[in-house]
């Protein structure tokens, strides 16, 4: 495994576990979650986080579509972050996230199979 | 040979320089004010209980006391990435890096658009926010049109 493929695999991982932990870790003692307060916007990043991941499959899996899936991982996530986390910039959640997207998205760019 | 190789140096030297301005401004006018705060705030009263001796039968009487609390209304001042502007400044961000990544000029153009719109969408203020946005937009646009990119003439 290369160098490249190692760091692309940590950021992928790291996008998942960033978003994840910010969705449902109350950081910032509101006594409540994402997933309590709007649990379908909690779904929504957490499977745009799964769906990051798609671009390291290889290119004989999904048909080829393996980065094109990734990339609309990444995609949702930035618009979750505007949406959502960019008016609550401030709190530990939105600073999870932010690096959790900006790991998905680095991770996605940084593809062999890049097509954007 | 220089003459001939200085100008589109310049040129190129000074589409990046744009573009890396305007990119920064975005990121700029998402932290800095969009809309003037319109709050007005109602100062809270109250009024003391009063007691009056009564020397006659040794009581005494007090009136109640009465207090209302203050209240605020309208709306404070937002900053860029709490207003509507902040999906059309990110959307402008992503479409600016990715013309510069991938040299498509066009998209600089759309996200000159984007830029636009999102101020026009907020309403015109001229706070800081929104100075920082126009002048993206306009260095924006002038790295597109200064790569060659210009619009169609009927």
């Amino acid at each position: 495994m290369s160098t490249g493929e190692v760091v692309r695999l940590v950021l992928h991982v790291l996008a998942l576990l960033l978003v994840a932990l910010g969705l449902s870790a109350d950081l910032d003692d509101r006594d409540s979650v994402l997933w309590s307060d709007t649990w379908t916007w909690a779904g929504f990043a957490t499977l745009m986080a799964l769906a990051q991941g798609a671009a390291l499959l290889p290119r004989t899996v999904l048909s080829g579509a393996g980065w094109t899936t990734g990339a609309v991982g990444a995609g949702g996530l930035l618009l979750f972050w505007t949406l959502l986390m960019l008016p609550l910039i401030s709190t530990n959640m939105a600073f999870l996230v932010t690096l959790g997207t900006a790991c998905a998205t680095a991770a996605v760019l940084l593809s062999p199979d890049r097509k954007l | 040979m220089l003459g001939t190789t200085r100008g589109p140096v310049v040129t190129l030297t000074r589409h990046r320089v744009a573009v890396l301005a305007a990119g920064l401004l975005t990121v700029l006018a998402l932290g800095l004010p969009w809309t003037a705060s319109t709050e007005v705030t109602t100062g809270g009263w109250y009024v003391a209980s009063t007691c009056i001796p009564n020397f006659n039968d040794g009581t005494i009487w007090c009136s109640g006391s009465y207090a209302s609390p203050g209240f605020t209304t309208g709306s404070a001042g937002l900053s860029g990435n709490e207003t509507v502007a902040r999906v059309f400044l990110v959307g402008a961000l992503v479409l600016i890096t990715i013309a510069s990544v991938r040299q498509k000029p066009r998209l600089l153009l759309v996200a000159g658009a984007a830029l636009v719109l999102g101020i026009l969408l907020t309403g015109l203020t001229l706070l800081g926010g929104q100075v920082a946005a126009v002048l993206a937009a306009a260095l924006v646009l002038y790295a597109s049109f200064s790569a060659g990119v210009a619009p169609a003439r009927a």
